[in-house]
């Protein structure tokens, strides 16, 4: 893992009128960097992916990514410097095919953020190719022709990735990427995270529930409670960390 | 700017207001309760009046105030009635509609309400003379104060008071709003939602019609008269805040001063502090002054 | 070709249908009286207006209760160029164009700032109500009574002159102008830009973390759309040779709207259905007072309650049921 420091995350606070969801929460990615954050529900973990990714603005902190300043970018806009995003129930364009969809996607990065952007021939065909690239890294080049609509969950998850993955970005943001999954999928996503980790070199942060997952995938650790970051470190140092085992594992907390 | 002249723009802008309430008041109980939108509003309001008048002209010429009460209580008896035909045929089938298709139904169901009218009563202008009680005016040294303005302006009060009542001091009004905010919970405690939705599309209906026949005497009848009213009634009930009757009481004069002080200032551009003041709103404070935001 | 469900999709067949009706188009005056002359030639300019609208609507979701306000600018530009400022009317069109284009920028720079849709259709309608009052309450433009007796245009160039007053003329450059706008349009829905569209149309937040600006989109797209508005506008100005300050009411803002839904937004052609659907109807009832607002607004109603594909949408169904049906006759036959 190299020393450089990809996000930055310092000083964050949110709060929705008077109920503060995030306490000065320091974060900070690595480079090709796992980075999972954990906690129980209602800690504050999609509203920090909220904030990190653009969503939601921040009440103050600052949010800087490869050097850069980005807490005042739209979500677009992060997109354009590396961010990759995928939800916790899967979002595709359920009424457009899934080769559309991934047509969609690379064409936006082609386009970037000029509206009015048209394709080059010789782009045209590199979307073309792209697309059908990641259908067959996905596995997902026989439902090509069918509605993303249709698709069942685990591949939707796999469509939503591959999506995200044709922005070409440097850092993700998978928020709880085995969802709902049973226990073979779950473990099929993981192995397809960390290949496409690996082959992309690409800094990740996850939340997740399932410590199979947390463990198996996690170079660093996190964990919130109550809008704040409680510890911070590798995984087995924050499996023996005292507060965290009286905070998070004893509230009776078990394997999702 | 001489006292007579304040007066007089008070007057103006209150009497206004409180017909523009009592047409948006219904809009924003119906839209508060049940989310929808009705364009057709402004449509009942219509035929409302012209059923008031239509009364009127059967009884023959009458000077009674108190026929001129009955005649907006029967209007809006017979629009509540109407009410509950629409509801069953149109609104209840727009439940899981999206919102563009409810704006576009109930703005065809405002064409309806439009070429019902003109149908059945022709599309001369009418004028109807208020009951002798009611015209004329007061004399308040250099003011001139219409008594059909008073009669409006205490209509609106008296309406809003006991809409006020209703919502807040009833067991009606009382399942009426807890529904409002969450239907879903109130299904789950075994409140019949249906029967409370149909039960507020009667009464948003119903005081469509009562307004329409209270404001009889106000403006001239016409077949425009509906889409006179319902952009006044929107931007009233968009700066209130949608759903909310204080808002829209509220709203009301607020815009109703506007737009008074809107025409001494600047006259030859009537309407535009109105439409000024409705954009403003939308872009700062969508949900209005006193709705929540989602 | 592989399978998508791309709007736009079929670019060529749909330039040949335009071909085609261009040829109709230009064949009616041998067919038609005067009177329905000038009629055709409305249903071409509604077909622009209802496109035009359907570019936000079927294609960006994006639901405009104002769009008579740029039909307006356009049909009012075009009558204040050509008749005050003595403007020649080739120049006027594209200028009335931009003057729409301009406005859509102003006003969906401000109005766009909310994301919600209801929000956004009731701005649009108040921002529509204050060109409205503008008008009316502007001597240059006539006020009420607005601008008459406009004159159908001259065209003249290196010697050749073309009086589009004289017989047909008029109607056949409507249905040539008309058909540019409209070729125009389909070209747009086609392009990425058309594509990025639908994406926000189907989920924004999905299209913004996908990198595409979804604000700039419709900024983009409400602008072009009231370019294209503006311009069917300016080519009512000469033909019916009158603009009114009807044209701003918001009523004409309904009619795009009702056009489309009638003939099914889903499909290209579909405003154009409508448009021609909606004369009919407009046409049969004229002499019947009110007749014409009831049948319409049931018409909207018995779309949106039952029928919410519009006519195109029905007969889709229709030709999808039939093919499944010989379908499964030929299976049988073959068993047989």
């Amino acid at each position: 893992m190299s020393a450089a420091v990809m996000l930055d995350a310092a000083g964050l606070y949110k709060a929705y009128g008077r109920i503060s969801v995030l306490r000065d929460v320091n974060l900070t990615i690595g480079a090709e960097e796992a980075h999972v954050v954990i906690g129980p529900n209602g800690a504050g973990k999609t509203t920090l992916f909220k904030v990190l990714t653009g969503e939601v603005g921040i009440n103050s902190g600052r949010i800087a990514f490869r050097g850069e300043d980005v807490t005042r970018l739209s979500a677009h806009q992060r997109v354009h410097r590396g961010f990759g995003r995928t939800f916790q129930v899967a979002r595709v364009f359920p009424r457009l095919t899934v080769a559309d969809n991934l047509r969609i996607a690379c064409e936006a990065r082609h386009r970037r953020a000029n509206p009015l952007a048209g394709l080059g021939r010789a782009a045209a065909g590199e979307v073309a190719q792209q697309g059908a690239a990641l259908l067959a890294e996905t596995g997902l080049a026989r439902y090509a022709a069918d509605l993303a609509g249709a698709l069942a969950y685990g591949d939707r998850k796999r469509l939503e990735l591959a999506m995200v993955l044709a922005l070409q970005p440097v850092l993700l943001f998978l928020d709880e990427p085995t969802a709902g999954m049973s226990a073979a999928e779950r473990h099929a996503t993981v192995q397809l995270l960390r290949k496409v980790k690996q082959e992309r070199r690409l800094a990740m942060l996850l939340t997740e529930h399932d410590m199979d997952v947390v463990f198996g995938l996690a170079d660093r650790i996190s964990v919130l409670h109550y809008g704040e970051l409680i510890a911070s470190g590798a995984p087995e140092a924050i499996r023996h960390d005292a507060r965290v085992r009286e905070v998070y594992l004893g509230d009776g907390e078990a394997h999702a | 700017m001489a006292v007579a002249d304040v007066l007089t723009l008070l007057v103006n802008s209150l009497t206004w207001a409180m017909a523009t309430f009592l047409v948006a008041a219904g809009l924003t109980l119906v839209f508060g309760t049940l989310h929808i939108l009705n364009f057709s509003h402004g449509g009942f309001f219509m035929i409302g009046a012209y059923v008031a008048y239509s009364l009127a002209q059967a009884v023959g010429a009458s000077d009674s105030v108190a026929l001129y009460l009955f005649g907006s209580l029967a209007a809006g008896v017979l629009v509540a009635l109407l009410g509950l035909v629409v509801d069953r045929l149109v609104l209840r089938r727009l439940a899981g509609v999206e919102d563009a298709y409810i704006l576009i139904a109930t703005y065809a169901l405002l064409l309806v309400c439009e070429g019902a009218t003109k149908l059945v009563w022709g599309l001369k202008y009418q004028s109807v003379m208020p009951p002798q009680a009611l015209d004329g005016a007061w004399v308040l040294g250099q003011a001139v104060v219409p008594r059909l303005s008073l009669f409006i302006i205490a209509a609106g009060v008296l309406t809003y008071a006991a809409l006020e009542i209703f919502l807040n001091r009833t067991r009606g009004g009382r399942l009426v709003k807890a529904i409002a905010a969450d239907a879903w919970m109130a299904r789950l405690m075994g409140i019949n939602v249906r029967r409370v939705y149909t039960a507020t599309v009667a009464l948003g209906f119903a005081l469509a019609g009562l307004a329409g026949g209270l404001l009889l005497a106000n403006q001239a009848l016409s077949p425009s008269l509906a889409s006179a009213f319902v952009i006044y009634a929107f931007g009233v009930i968009i700066v209130g805040g949608m759903g909310s009757i204080s808002g829209a009481f509220a709203g009301s004069i607020l815009l109703g001063l506007i737009d008074a002080v809107g025409q001494w200032v600047l006259p030859t551009l009537p309407g535009l502090p109105f439409f000024a003041a409705m954009t403003l709103i939308l872009l700062l404070r969508p949900q209005g002054l006193m709705g929540r935001r989602q | 070709m592989s399978a998508t469900a791309f709007f736009g999709a079929g670019l060529r067949r749909d330039l040949l249908v335009l071909a085609a009706l261009v040829v109709a188009g230009l064949l009616l005056p041998a067919a038609l009286n005067r009177g329905l002359i000038f009629i055709a030639g409305m249903v071409w300019i509604n077909a622009v207006f209802g496109l035009s609208f359907n570019l936000l609507f079927g294609l960006s979701g994006v639901l405009s209760f104002g769009q008579a306000m740029f039909f307006a600018a356009g049909a009012y530009g075009a009558a204040v160029l050509t008749q005050q400022w003595n403007v020649p009317f080739l120049l006027a069109l594209p200028l009335s164009a931009l003057f729409g284009g301009l406005l859509a920028g102003t006003v969906g720079a401000v109005a766009l700032r909310r994301n919600e849709g209801v929000y956004f259709a009731i701005l649009t309608l108040a921002f529509a109500e204050l060109l409205h009052l503008l008008v009316v309450n502007t001597a240059l433009l006539g006020k009420n009574d607005g601008l008459s007796g406009l004159a159908r245009p001259v065209l003249g160039a290196a010697g050749l002159r073309l009086d589009l007053g004289a017989g047909d003329n008029f109607y056949y450059f409507i249905v040539l102008a008309c058909a540019a706008a409209i070729a125009l349009i389909r070209w747009v829905v086609a392009t990425p830009f058309g594509r990025a569209l639908q994406a926000v149309k189907q989920d924004p937040d999905r299209a913004e973390f996908l990198g595409i600006p979804v604000r700039m989109h419709r900024l983009a797209i409400f602008v072009f759309a009231g370019a294209m508005t503006a311009f069917a506008g300016a080519l009512v100005a000469p033909w019916a040779q009158i603009v009114t300050p009807e044209l701003a009411h918001w009523s004409n803002s309904t009619n795009p709207i009702l056009f489309t839904l009638l003939g099914g937004s889903a499909y290209f052609w579909g405003p154009a259905m409508g448009a021609v659907m909606l004369s009919a109807v407009f046409y049969v009832t004229r002499t019947l007072v009110g007749i014409s607002d009831l049948v319409t607004g049931l018409l909207l109603l018995s779309v949106v309650l039952a029928l919410p594909g519009g006519v195109l949408g029905l007969a889709d169904r229709l030709l999808r049921a039939t093919r499944h049906r010989s379908a499964g006759h030929a299976g049988k036959e073959a068993e047989a």
